[in-house]
């Protein structure tokens, strides 16, 4: 995620970087990992990179950590195929890539005849529901999703084309904000998603990024299972939201250009013919290249991931301090 | 005619004729109603346009070229135009547009809107306790894992 150019946000170039730094770490920033290399045995080596001037370069390293999520990772470690490595690296079961889940995500939004000042406060969750996360046997689809409630922004969110695509201007624009802005409540719809091989992180045949490195190529498809489900919780929603005293309500499913959270594409397990990294995030085929991201997950939650991401994060980090005399490195 | 999208952008080079075909345009996005300026009374053509490109010097070059490509046409025809013909120029029109009006502070007074502000909420006050203690009377609820 990004930062903030005043430093008001706890991101990790404040909460992290600076100590991490004092420490001795070298930052390199806004180079472009292309692959992880790897020796005659096995073993991870560093990696290569490209600088924005276009230089290339390698960074050597004993261990190599993969954070670049469940389309960075994936990516990174199938263009490191090789001869030794034919279909990528850490890819002897066949899964890296594949797996890949998002959150199927709707929105709901009531309008209300109060000014609740419905504007207050930043976009995000300022209440959760989990009434309809657990499967039900009674109902035609497998699993739930997690409700949030949001504030619905300023004036200027409430005048812009919504990404329903409403667009008011003219004479009706005025009564269009003033309808909108702080009468307005949203429930966000977090969907789990079923994991599904078809739905995979590739490598594109042809299109590479302006570094040259290889571009992803992501099949997706949208299960029935989720939709049944969004179409299921979008109705509870409603009902809630006119409970509630909604006069009317808009709705979104599938909603476009949101940031559905990126997982599974690396997955976790004890076997590695069914899986690609051991529960410390440790890849099987390579025992000293770890995966800290969200591709390490083998079921998708209905839930934010970042925090199980950083917990997940720390309990291997934790674990690789704890056994560090164990471990396998390049000689 | 250069116009740079960098940051600072020296915003005189819009030049007067672009201000006024925005003003026309601006004032059929959102004109004046009862209890609302229209945009052009609120400076979107003026000083907001000028702190609009301050902040986002990148729309420069798309108010240009939709000027460019449609001062010759009526404000309604180069709408049209625009939204059918170069979406992104109208879209960063109808932020320019809107980005000035609702940061006029006379504009945001006129809808009640102060941006954000401290708000201390409190809890004993202002949450049902009732609804909690189901929450909490009902005890944890975990699923046994499948032992893997």
């Amino acid at each position: 995620m990004q930062g903030c150019p005043e430093g008001a946000k706890a991101s990790t170039d404040l909460t992290h970087w600076p100590a991490a730094v004092a420490k001795g770490v070298r930052l390199v920033t806004e180079a472009r990992v292309s692959r992880v290399l790897v020796s005659r045995q096995g073993l991870a080596t560093g990696a290569e990179f490209v600088r924005p001037d276009g230089t290339w370069d390698v960074a050597h390293a004993g261990l190599v950590i993969l954070a670049g999520n469940a389309i960075g990772t994936p990516r990174i470690l199938l263009n490191s195929a090789s001869p030794q490595h034919p279909d990528g690296l850490a890819n002897s079961s066949g899964l890296v890539g594949r797996r890949l889940m998002v959150h199927p995500f709707a929105n709901v939004m009531g309008y209300f005849d109060d000014d609740m000042a419905s504007w207050q406060g930043h976009v995000g969750a300022k209440i959760a529901s989990y009434e309809f996360y657990e499967t039900d046997p009674d109902r035609d689809f497998v699993r739930g999703a997690k409700w949030s409630l949001a504030p619905t922004g300023g004036p200027l969110n409430a005048a812009l084309p919504t990404r329903a695509g409403e667009d008011v201007w003219g004479e009706a624009h005025h009564d269009h904000v003033r309808r909108h802005l702080g009468r307005t409540i949203s429930w966000g719809i977090f969907g789990e998603d079923l994991p599904d091989e078809a739905n995979a992180v590739g490598i594109d045949s042809a299109l590479t990024d302006s570094s040259g490195i290889p571009a992803p190529k992501i099949t997706y498809r949208v299960s029935d299972n989720s939709r049944r489900l969004l179409d299921f919780h979008i109705e509870r929603a409603i009902e809630s939201l006119k409970t509630a005293g909604a006069y009317d309500i808009a709705t979104e499913s599938l909603m476009r250009y949101s940031g559905w959270h990126l997982l599974g594409t690396a997955k976790m397990g004890n076997d590695p013919r069914t899986s690609v990294v051991d529960q410390y995030g440790r890849c099987h085929d390579v025992p000293n290249l770890y995966i800290v991201d969200g591709s390490v997950f083998v079921t998708s939650g209905g839930v934010n991931p970042t925090s199980t991401i950083a917990a997940l994060a720390l309990r291997s980090t934790e674990h690789l301090i704890a056994h560090r005399r164990q471990q396998q490195v390049p000689a | 005619m250069h116009v740079s999208d960098k940051a600072g952008a020296d915003t005189t080079t819009v030049p007067s004729d672009c201000r006024q075909w925005l003003s026309s345009i601006a004032d059929m996005l959102i004109p004046a109603s009862a209890t609302m300026p229209a945009a052009t009374a609120a400076g979107v053509a003026g000083d907001q346009l000028d702190l609009v490109l301050k902040a986002r010097p990148d729309l420069l070059h798309h108010l240009i070229r939709g000027w460019s490509t449609t001062c010759g046409s009526s404000p309604s025809e180069s709408l049209d135009d625009l939204r059918q013909l170069d979406p992104e120029s109208y879209q960063a029109i109808c932020l320019i547009v809107a980005g000035g009006y609702y940061t006029n502070t006379a504009v945001r007074e006129l809808l009640g809107y102060t941006g954000q502000q401290p708000h201390v909420v409190q809890i004993a006050d202002d949450i049902d306790e009732d609804l909690l203690m189901r929450v909490v009377e009902r005890g944890p609820r975990y699923r046994p894992d499948s032992g893997e």
